[in-house]
């Protein structure tokens, strides 16, 4: 019987697709063994883990107002009676001004990537999955900002709207989500052609649930990787934008800030800018190291290769 | 060899080898070429060596002077400049000059004589004089300054000084009458600034706007090469110059260097860098955290002097929500304010608190403006209570729903900015919510005239209550100048009034004493610090000597080793 | 990329001159002028009027090859042109030449020991150098040497040794992606099979790595070199205001701090169309060298 047969094929098709669907879970659980491997995958995820802590408690537990000043203990050196890290030109704790300085950094970084993430994932998305006209207009956004200096951006916005976070979170995440784009953008392209996606269609899901449901998971590996990435150069652009005195204003002490401040007392009292220094790097280094991790374990390809 | 004859001889050897003339060298040759055996020469040497003093030899013609500034270039047109700079002293010259001691001396005018009643002042012009562009410097020429300055077209923010003055005449090429309206004994404060500097006022108002930028036409030793604002300013010596008779200048004829190149050096600590690595051989205003180390460098010579400037705040008298037009809320957040401190803490004590508008190395400063604006916290609580203002639960005053909260903008700056957040926590103590916005150039002034609630500014003027009343008087008010706080204070502009009408120099002090008291008290702007200048300079640079009387050192005696 | 430079100019116009200040702050007036002399002095470089008016005005001058002179100080904009973009080239050629210079050798060499402790000593070099804020290098460096040890200046132009710093703090970043780049590349094409068949020619070592592997290994680097073109120009800003160094990027801080409307417009737009050129550069570079890219 010719219905019989039908029933039976769409049958074994969304058998199919299901399993596709079910080897997803299993395959995260593999990336996450493999990455825990990575000893420098593995330190760097510990690094960023607890700069993520001190961000969120560390102003908590600062033993001082960042912004309370004591004129009459400028300048003292780490380790003095009740600074552990000292104290800047004003008398103001290091230690707590560091420690907001973490949670603004954190906070730039990981907002502007979160929203050039989605962003950008939506858009690259979008022009993969549709390509024509769509793509074209999308791709010539992205292509047009990708290469963007981000400094250039960053100043003439700023010269605009007036310096602040504000202005640097805009910047920050205007530019980057071309980033996020791009690869999400070349990653549908390939997924796009695969036979789950064909299988999918023919079985009368709609685009939208095919692009949430088949192909986000597949982008997500890599959009990851990038965003490890991308927290790192949000950090460093917003401290550089401090430094400059385009960024935070004071007293917000954004470790770009602090930096700047403390580069006049290099001589005889260096820890003023070379700890945020440290910091940063630090930070900046762990969030690379772990962006490597990732994509090592997310793109086997590339594995031996770094 | 004869002896005798060749003494002259030897003698000039010597004389060239102690002045630093001829090297250890050069001398043996000479002297060797003059039959002196070795030991004489070694005798001669050995007696010569604790001579050897190149500080006061003989001046060397050439090179070119790298000088590093504290502050950006202003446009080199006295009539309309922000402060003159540095520039003005090589391009420029006035009618009369401050000596080191403080005297008024003879430049473009070698001599004047007031008339008994007061009312006129008559100066005798050097005769011959001619602008860089050989146009005759003479009385007319000097007028259409003067006359420029007092026309309001041409936009000099001085115009309010001037106001005693009737008019400038010129009866003949070397005659300058200045006509007063009363007795104005402050006139030679003025003309000797760098705001009357004589310019060719032809010139000027040809070249219009780019007067100043593309080019200047003055009488002083050097003449214009470059102007770049932000970055450079280059001079070099202009051949014709005809000599000074200033007395003080012992070089009276054209300049040694050949040229000046100013650097404008807005980052504190690269100041100090570059001066102790020889990239730059003179300095004004190193950091105030590097003057311990450069006065350790043997290499530098470090001058302190007295500055005449000063920090201050205003207080928009429109803000009457705030109370601002209130003297008492004025002062309780002056009371707020511990001076002494911040002279400590971020001058490094090389400076002084300021009670009253001007600093104690003043003339006419009277210590009684010291019984106002103390540092008393609980003073300034009480009074802001008595004014209605009551804490609120984050600490912030509240009045009638209000808080109180007020924007005080300063020009982006490290200094600024450090000052800036000391004002805004110690204003925080007694529950004021100070919100403190660094402005780059091109917004700070613009928004200082478009009433902002408070503006924190730096000023340097040799006779700084003639400065200051720039900032207090109301007739600068509402846009008209930089009285930015539209401050109207009737005391004060009664203080300003006998100033400018003050016959004598007692008459001067007293209207002085008075103007400090009526600012001191009635706080048209709230005063804040005043610090010490610093100059500094490589042992190489001789002749160059800042003093306190003149803004900057004048380059005549300038020469390098 | 017309389109994109026509657009972008309107932009910048239209936000540099909405934005609060105005040059008459920026240096020519006396601040201390009133308001009237102030807006005389707008009125008179006609920015009282509309901007799109402005616009209008300001195309017309262009196409007539006017480029304007510079409201602080006069210069006409050809001549800033010449001397600053003369200065930032001269940076960034040195930096970009210093960062092949090291990391390509360091590269081939982290591949060629792979996991040995120069492989390792390397990559930890070039993760730090990623990581590194290129501000603080710079203040790291001038302390040393600067202040220090006195060996170098710290700032200014245009003897060689003020080149030194600034290049280097210029050539970190890009150093550092360069030799994890080369190093991936390098192990990519050792494993090529007509390596295998060199070896077993006979042939030694380093001319199977330097003459053969690194020529291949090297196309995806080099054609990357538009796009570090373009990065370059955003270090550069920093770099050049921090150093004083006259190159068009300091030029462009400074000017839009000062609200100088030409200088501002004009290089920001020359800047914009450096990266759109350096972009299509690597883009044209990089399918030559891998035609599978093209396709996508």
């Amino acid at each position: 019987m010719a219905d019989l047969t039908v029933l039976d094929e769409k049958a074994q098709w969304e058998a199919k697709v299901e399993r596709l669907w079910t080897t997803r879970p299993s395959r995260w659980r593999d990336a996450w063994h493999e990455l825990a491997r990575n000893k420098l995958a593995v330190a760097g995820s510990l690094i960023v883990v607890f700069f993520t802590l001190v961000a969120i408690i560390g102003p908590v537990l600062a033993p001082y107002d960042y912004a309370k000043q004591v004129l009459s203990d400028v300048l003292l050196p780490p380790l003095s009676n009740g600074h552990l890290l000292g104290t800047d030109e004003l008398g103001r704790d290091l230690l707590s001004r560091l420690l907001l300085g973490i949670r603004i950094s954190m906070a730039v970084g990981l907002g502007t990537t979160a929203i050039a993430l989605s962003v950008g994932t939506v858009a690259g998305m979008l022009a993969g999955y549709y390509r024509g006209w769509v793509d074209r207009i999308i791709n010539g956004f992205v292509e047009l900002v990708w290469g963007f200096p981000l400094i250039l951006i960053a100043v003439l916005l700023i010269g605009a709207i007036g310096p602040g976070l504000t202005g640097v979170v805009i910047a920050v995440g205007f530019v980057n989500w071309a980033g996020f784009a791009r690869i999400v953008r070349g990653e549908v392209f390939a997924l796009r052609e695969k036979e789950f996606v064909a299988a999918a269609r023919a079985l009368g899901k709609g685009d939208l649930e095919i692009m949430a449901r088949h192909l986000l998971p597949n982008v997500v590996g890599s959009a990851l990787v990038m965003g490890s990435y991308y927290i790192a150069i949000a950090i460093i652009a917003e401290a550089g934008l401090s430094f400059i005195g385009m960024g935070a204003q004071p007293p917000l002490p954004s470790l770009g800030q602090m930096i700047s401040q403390g580069s006049g007392y290099m001589l005889l009292n260096h820890w003023l800018s070379t700890i945020p220094g440290f910091v940063i790097v630090l930070l900046v280094l762990g969030l690379n190291v772990l962006g490597d991790g990732l994509r090592d374990v997310l793109d086997p390809r590339l594995k031996g290769v770094s | 060899m004869d002896g005798a004859s060749s003494r002259p001889a030897v003698q000039g050897l010597v004389d060239q080898y102690v002045g630093g003339r001829l090297s250890r060298r050069e001398f043996v040759k000479g002297a060797l070429a003059l039959g002196l055996g070795m030991t004489t020469i070694g005798g001669i040497l050995a007696a010569c060596s604790g001579a050897t003093n190149t500080t006061s030899g003989t001046p060397k013609k050439g090179g070119t002077l790298k000088e590093g500034y504290d502050l950006d270039f202003s446009r080199l047109d006295p009539i309309n400049t922000n402060w003159y700079d540095p520039a003005f002293y090589a391009v420029y010259e006035s009618l009369v000059t401050n000596d080191p001691q403080g005297n008024y001396v003879p430049q473009i005018a070698s001599s004047w004589t007031a008339a008994s009643d007061g009312l006129s002042v008559t100066f005798k012009i050097r005769s011959g004089l001619k602008f860089q562009s050989g146009v005759p410097l003479n009385a007319s020429a000097i007028k259409a300054v003067y006359d420029g300055i007092a026309d309001p077209k041409n936009g000099s923010p001085l115009g309010s000084v001037w106001v005693p003055v009737a008019s400038t005449e010129a009866p003949d090429d070397t005659t300058l009458v200045i006509k007063l309206k009363h007795p104005y004994f402050d006139l030679f404060n003025i003309v000797k600034t760098g705001y009357w500097d004589i310019i060719n006022m032809a010139y000027r108002t040809q070249l219009g706007d780019k007067y100043g930028q593309q080019g200047v036409d003055g009488s002083g030793p050097f003449t214009l090469t470059e102007w770049v604002p932000g970055s450079h300013t280059s001079v070099k010596r202009w051949e014709n110059y005809p000599g000074t008779v200033t007395p003080f200048i012992q070089n009276k004829g054209k300049p040694y260097l050949d040229g000046i190149n100013w650097l404008t050096i807005l980052d504190a600590p690269q100041r100090a860098i570059q001066i102790q690595n020889g990239e730059i051989d003179t300095l004004r205003g190193p950091a105030f955290q590097d003057i311990t180390r450069l006065q350790a460098d043997s290499n530098l010579t470090v001058t302190q002097l007295k500055e005449w400037s000063g920090y201050f705040f205003s207080l928009n008298f429109k803000r009457t929500d705030l109370g601002f037009n209130d003297v008492n809320v004025r002062q309780a957040l002056s009371h707020a304010i511990d001076r002494a401190s911040i002279v400590k803490a971020l001058l490094f004590t090389h400076g002084e608190p300021l009670y009253g508008p001007i600093t104690s190395a003043d003339k006419s400063y009277t210590k009684d403006v010291e019984q106002f604006n103390q540092f008393d916290v609980a003073k300034a609580k009480s009074m802001l209570g008595a004014a209605g203002w009551k804490a609120g639960s984050d600490g912030i005053l509240v009045k009638g729903g209000k808080r109180f909260t007020f924007e005080m903008i300063i020009q982006a700056e490290s200094f600024n900015q450090q000052l800036g957040s000391v004002i805004q926590a110690q204003l925080k103590t007694v529950g004021v919510d100070l919100k403190v916005s660094s402005l780059d150039r091109g917004t700070f002034f613009n928004k200082a005239f478009a009433n902002p609630d408070s503006v924190m500014f730096f000023y340097l003027w040799p006779v700084p209550i003639d400065v200051v009343t720039l900032f207090v008087n109301s007739v600068n008010a509402n846009g008209k100048g930089p009285n930015w706080g539209n401050a109207v204070v009737p005391q004060v502009d009664a203080a300003i009034a006998a100033w400018q009408s003050a016959a004598n120099q007692d008459q001067l002090n007293a209207a002085g004493k008075q103007f400090q008291l009526a600012v001191a008290e009635q706080l048209p702007f709230v005063p804040v610090i005043n610090r010490d200048a610093f100059w500094v300079n490589r042992k190489n640079v001789h002749g160059w000597h800042p003093d306190q009387w003149n803004l900057y050192p004048y380059y005549n005696d300038v020469w390098l080793d | 990329m017309v389109v994109i430079l026509a657009i972008s100019s309107a932009v910048i116009f239209y936000a540099l001159r909405s934005a609060p200040g105005g040059p008459s702050g920026g240096g020519v007036l006396s601040p201390l002028s009133s308001q009237e002399i102030r807006q005389a002095y707008e009125k008179r470089l006609g920015l009282d009027q509309p901007i799109y008016t402005q616009y209008f005005i300001y195309l017309g001058h262009i196409a007539n090859g006017d480029l304007g002179t510079s409201l602080v100080n006069g210069t006409p904009i050809t001549e800033l042109l010449k001397t600053h973009a003369r200065n930032s080239l001269i940076l960034g050629l040195t930096a970009l030449l210093l960062s092949y210079l090291i990391a390509i050798p360091l590269g081939v060499l982290a591949a060629v020991k792979r996991n040995t402790w120069v492989d390792q000593l390397a990559m930890g070099g070039a993760i730090l150098g990623m990581g590194i804020p290129n501000f603080w290098l710079a203040l790291i460096l001038v302390y040393f040497f600067s202040l220090r040890l006195g060996l170098l200046p710290s700032a200014g132009c245009c003897d060689p040794p003020q080149l030194i710093m600034p290049a280097l703090v210029l050539a970190a970043e890009g150093t550092a992606v360069t030799m994890r780049m080369t190093r991936s590349s390098m192990l990519e094409h050792l494993r090529d099979d007509f390596v295998r068949a060199l070896r077993a020619k006979g042939l030694p070592e380093w001319q199977v790595v330097i003459r053969h592997v690194l020529r291949n290994a090297l196309i995806p680097v080099i054609s990357l070199t538009g796009l570090r073109l373009g990065w370059l120009v955003g270090y550069a800003l920093i770099v050049e205001t921090i150093f004083r160094w006259p190159g068009v990027g300091y030029l462009l801080v400074d000017s839009v701090l000062r609200r100088d409307y030409p200088v501002a417009q004009f290089f920001s737009l020359l800047l914009i169309l450096f990266v759109l050129l350096a972009n299509w550069f690597a883009d044209i570079a990089y399918g030559l060298a891998n035609p599978r890219i093209r396709v996508a």
